[in-house]
């Protein structure tokens, strides 16, 4: 039409330059990060000079170097072990919540989902010593369980909530109509509910995976330093205190944070897709 | 034989009554209509029916059977809610065949239901589809195949075509006409709207407030309007409605209305002495003619108005005049040329068209002969 509304152009620079900055904010420390990773360790020492935009001599050599240590492998192992444990817990745990706090109203319910949320009120340095000398009385200390159960406690809010908010999505109308055509409550439960939710679950799964695989302060306090049990984010802790050259521990931090993109691009794939809609109206 | 029948049905939400003590008997085979305004009960009585809402007290049998305490699954039912409750991650066959799958019934059985559903409401081409991905008109259509499939006693339908379009909703009600002739079950529709009623229905249960106000044929609500409500609610446009007294005008029935007077039907004479002194008259717009040569029965009351507003909705006209006492009398007429604004005219209606119901309860003064 030729007119060009001033007040439409302005909002859309000033937006554009928002997401250009938080963009930059978002990808700067990756590259920065990428680029010691692949850096050769003699270009690293340039005495106090930037090293050069991208990297004279790009190697995978840490990468390699990495890859050949068995205790590197030991710790991914359990990073592992536990991210996928405490995804299973999670999701065990906050299936059937989240329905129950959607379908049913029952006494203290507000207090109930305080007390849910109240372990992530505090920072983590504060709720991580009661927790830590609990598990120390229990005889759980250094062990597996104790981390899963940590971890699973701090996601187990979040979760919740997501699974509540998805089981709140789905009318009840559905169920009602799958009891009139002969369903009985499990199969409900297993062949609608769940499937509906499912997009939800998935990003809740996807959540506790990478809070766990990433944490390190519950990891720190609940498995000894010296322990047999250690994690990436401790492995990583440990190789820092040797203050080796900063690209091993560049390489470190990717092997870190290549699954959290990974999984952060899953997940928003499955946030997107609108499964409920076409059922009602 | 699934006769369906509700006896003294009553519920509460609270302490607020919803339904207050609701008889009613649907033959096998019927199609029967829940016929009400907007928070009547006509939703609650159907989900009590199916068994997804307690009963407060009463009893409800389906086909001689007592279906007090027996839960949703295992009724004797098939449902189509008003947003027909497709479950959107299963395909138009999925959703056909979930209740089948439940019963355990073998492959080629089920096979064989979804060749004579799919064909019977037009659902060819669609059975890989998910919800989303087809139109109202096709969703309503596959609820119905998804309750049918399972071969109901009784069928509850809740306003299942309240989100077509008009167009779509006529094409609708012809194809849910043709079903029910041909799968034969009993069908209880529940619909606010008036008309869709009329056409659909074998008989049409009328509720307001809780209380069913008449149980009849479409044309018998329509002729003989039990109470005050049913009059009004059936028909379109809303009917004209005065206050009278009854009394006898040389020794026939009459009622004294600011009108005129007006000859009732001879069916009420024993009333006249009997009726309370006020009572409430409703003649229907479509029963006031036009007087121009007809020669005219000795049941017939003639009075002249002043047209003062003409409406042309189409073939007919909606014609809003006063008389000399300044009350409105609404009526059609064939031709607008016949009739002009500001030129008074004789209008006749005849004994049996005059509806006289009692001015504190709403009943018809007739009562049982209805
Ligand atoms: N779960 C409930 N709790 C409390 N009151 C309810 C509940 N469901 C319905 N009601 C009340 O019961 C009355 C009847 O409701 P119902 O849904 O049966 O009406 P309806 O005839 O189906 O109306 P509509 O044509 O709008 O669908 C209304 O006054 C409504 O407010
Ligand atoms: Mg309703």
């Amino acid at each position: 039409m030729g007119y060009i509304d001033k007040g439409e152009v302005a909002k859309k620079i000033v937006w554009t330059s928002c997401v250009i900055v938080m963009m930059v904010g978002i990808i700067a420390p990756i590259y920065l990060l990428l680029k010691y990773a692949i850096s050769d360790p003699s270009t690293v020492n340039t005495g106090g000079r930037p090293i050069p935009i991208w990297p004279n001599r790009p190697t995978f050599d840490m990468f390699l170097y990495l890859f050949k240590d068995r205790e590197f492998w030991a710790v991914v192992a359990n990073s592992a072990i536990i991210a996928v444990s405490t995804v299973a817990l999670t999701s065990f745990l906050s299936v059937p919540a989240g329905y129950v706090l959607a379908r049913y109203n029952f006494p203290l319910k507000r207090f109930f989902l305080i007390l849910l949320i109240s372990v992530r009120l505090f920072p983590d340095i504060s709720s991580v010593i009661p927790i830590a000398t609990f598990f120390v009385r229990m005889n759980l200390h250094s062990s597996y369980l104790s981390v899963v159960l940590a971890h699973t406690l701090l996601a187990l809010p979040y979760v919740i909530f997501m699974a509540t908010t998805a089981f709140e999505f789905v009318p009840k109308d559905i169920e009602e109509q799958a009891r009139v055509i002969g369903a009985n409550r499990v199969t409900i439960f297993t062949k609608i509910l769940v499937p509906m939710v499912f997009p939800s679950l998935v990003a809740g799964a996807i959540y506790t995976f990478l809070l766990s695989w990433d944490e390190f302060i519950f990891a720190h306090f609940l498995l000894d330093t010296g322990g047999q049990i250690q994690t990436l984010t401790l492995y990583l802790n440990k190789n820092l205190s040797f203050s080796p050259p900063q690209n091993i521990l560049a390489a470190i931090s990717v092997c870190l944070s290549v699954p959290v993109m990974i999984f952060t691009f899953i997940v928003q794939r499955y946030m997107v897709s609108g499964v409920v809609s076409g059922a009602v109206k | 034989m699934a006769d369906l029948v509700l006896k003294n049905i009553q519920k509460s939400y609270g302490n607020h009554p919803v339904i207050h003590g609701l008889d009613l008997h649907i033959k096998s085979g019927e199609f029967v209509t829940l016929l009400g305004p907007s928070g009547c009960g006509k939703t609650t009585l159907l989900r009590m029916i199916a068994g997804l809402e307690k009963i407060d007290s009463g009893e409800l049998w389906i086909g001689g059977k007592p279906m007090q305490g027996l839960p949703a699954q295992k009724r004797p039912i098939g449902m189509v809610f008003q947003s027909y409750a497709l479950f959107p991650h299963m395909n138009v066959k999925n959703n056909i065949t979930f209740g089948l799958k439940i019963q355990k019934m073998e492959e080629h059985a089920i096979f064989s239901k979804l060749d004579w559903v799919i064909p019977l409401l037009g659902l060819e081409g669609l059975e890989n589809r998910l919800p989303k991905e087809i139109s109202g008109g096709q969703r309503q259509r596959v609820a119905l195949a998804r309750a049918l499939v399972l071969d109901p006693e009784v069928l509850l339908l809740d306003e299942p075509l309240s989100n077509l379009d008009a167009a779509l909703r006529e094409l609708a009600m012809d194809e849910l006409k043709r079903i029910h002739q041909e799968v034969g079950k009993t069908i209880i529709y529940v619909s606010h709207n008036q008309a869709e009623a009329m056409t659909m229905s074998q008989r049409i249960a009328v509720l307001n407030k809780g209380h069913l106000e008449q149980y009849a044929e479409p044309m018998r609500l329509y002729d003989e309007p039990a109470s005050r409500f049913t009059a009004e609610f059936i028909g379109s446009p809303i009917a004209n409605s005065y206050v009278g007294k009854l009394g006898t005008h040389d020794g026939l029935p009459v009622v004294q209305t600011a009108v005129g007077i007006i000859r009732i039907s001879d069916r009420c004479m024993g009333h006249v002495s009997s009726a309370p002194k006020e009572i409430r008259v409703c003649i229907r717009p479509q029963d006031i003619h036009q007087l121009k040569n007809q020669v005219l029965t000795p049941y017939c009351s003639v009075f002249r108005v002043l047209p003062s507003l003409i409406e042309t909705p189409g073939d007919r006209c909606l014609v809003i005049g006063k008389t000399n006492s300044g009350e409105a009398v609404r009526f059609f007429v064939d031709r607008v040329h016949t009739v002009v604004v500001g030129e008074p005219l004789d209008v006749f209606v005849s004994a049996e068209h005059v509806h006289l119901f009692n001015s504190e309860n709403g009943k018809n003064i007739l009562g049982e002969q209805i």
